[in-house]
């Protein structure tokens, strides 16, 4: 059982980080192996819409210079995945939206890879508004390749000042975001564990 | 296993209702005992905030004059809950809005009795605006603690007349891929 979680961040260790990672602490404290990727110090090519995916059907894309191809592989090995972004202007990351394009279609082009995969988006906000939208754009993502999106007891959204002095110290005091991670960790933890033995066992490799 | 459908169209027996009963049938064929509930012609107004449900925590609303108790009941003893919604001005019936404020507060107020269900947003459009609609009713399933299912496609629905869905060949076969998804994760849960 494994969890795989990624950031869209421009920032390595900052508030969308702190989060994924409260997120995977609890999971981990559930022994469901753990890995976070922060997409900050890489290039993350757009979509170029050739069809080369559904054409060649070899669960990779066409570009090559880059890690998508190999952060499809972990995807596909992947049982929980876990998508996180800052909101900039009223959206995901530019770079998010990319990794998500180009996943999305080598996955559809594939008979959905991710079908029935659990998943989870989870956006910071910095300043005032604009999270909702972001989180919406991950769960689009979700919902459209066939995956489970499991709920917590408000939506995954972090509250964060954005500067580079505060933004992880605003992350750690938003208490109420840090209790939505842990609570958004068990219902994961419920949903794979508790009831997914069968599922675990049976037909995981779908 | 019950799962119950939700129709806030204004029309009975809609786009929506058909959607909806799209999705029924395959979880019917499934085992899973369903209902189709109709809101048109029937009153419900939204939540006044007064915060009567969370000081009463009696899996009731304080304001009972109109569906809202009744829907809100069967809600409560569902497993599986789809709300489906026409897009009239790019989001869902105001109906639908007034059901899912108070289902929510009265969910939250009595310690998420929506938790860990599953859910899933039916949505019917002419042209656009169906997106919108359905992030709307997500938003109730995620907050509320509860599980999304996903399909090939969002679960929109393209028509305008009565009978239109029908003839969208794709939304068609998103509810059925949506319905196998359900019945499959229901069965699991079991």
């Amino acid at each position: 059982m494994k969890a795989l979680a990624i950031s869209g961040s421009a920032k390595k260790g900052g508030n969308t980080a702190f989060m994924l990672k409260t997120v995977l602490e609890g999971l981990g404290k559930e022994g469901i192996q753990t890995e976070l990727i922060e997409l900050a110090d890489e290039e993350v090519k757009p979509c170029t819409a050739c069809y080369n995916c559904f054409k060649n059907k070899n669960n990779r894309c066409i570009i090559k210079d880059d890690n998508v191809n190999l952060y499809i592989q972990k995807l596909i090995e992947a049982d929980i995945i876990i998508l996180g972004s800052p909101v900039y202007l009223v959206d995901i990351t530019p770079k998010l939206i990319a990794f998500m394009e180009r996943c999305g279609m080598v996955s559809i082009a594939n008979k959905y890879l991710l079908k029935r995969k659990i998943g989870a988006g989870i956006v910071v906000r910095y300043r005032r508004a604009g999270a909702i939208h972001g989180l919406d754009s991950i769960n689009h993502f979700f919902l459209v390749e066939q995956m489970i999106v499991v709920g917590s007891n408000y939506l995954n959204i972090g509250v964060g000042r954005g500067s580079e002095a505060t933004s992880l110290a605003d992350s750690e005091v938003d208490e109420e975001g840090i209790k939505t991670m842990i609570d958004l960790a068990q219902n994961i933890s419920w949903l794979v564990k508790e009831k997914y033995q069968k599922y675990i066992q049976e037909d995981i490799k779908l | 296993m019950k799962a119950l459908a939700i129709n806030s169209s204004a029309r009975e027996d809609s786009n929506t209702a058909i959607m909806l009963n799209k999705v029924l049938d395959k979880l019917s064929k499934d085992g899973i005992e369903t209902e189709l509930y109709q809101m048109a012609g029937k009153h419900i107004h939204g939540c006044t905030a007064c915060y009567k449900c969370i000081a009463n925590k009696d899996k009731r609303c304080a304001v009972d004059d109109d569906i809202f108790n009744e829907c809100f009941e069967k809600m409560i003893n569902s497993d599986i809950i789809l709300l489906g919604s026409p897009i009239y001005f790019a989001d869902i019936t105001p109906e639908l809005k007034c059901l899912i404020d108070r289902a929510g507060m009265v969910g939250r107020a009595n310690d998420f009795l929506f938790k860990r269900k599953l859910g899933a947003a039916i949505i019917a459009n002419r042209r656009a605006g169906g997106i919108h609609g359905f992030d709307s009713v997500n938003h109730f399933f995620l907050i509320e603690q509860m599980i999304v299912v996903g399909s090939s496609y969002w679960n929109i629905g393209i028509g305008k007349n009565k009978g239109d869905v029908e003839k969208d060949e794709e939304g068609m076969k998103t509810l059925i891929d949506l319905a196998n998804n359900i019945s499959w994760l229901a069965k699991k849960l079991i």
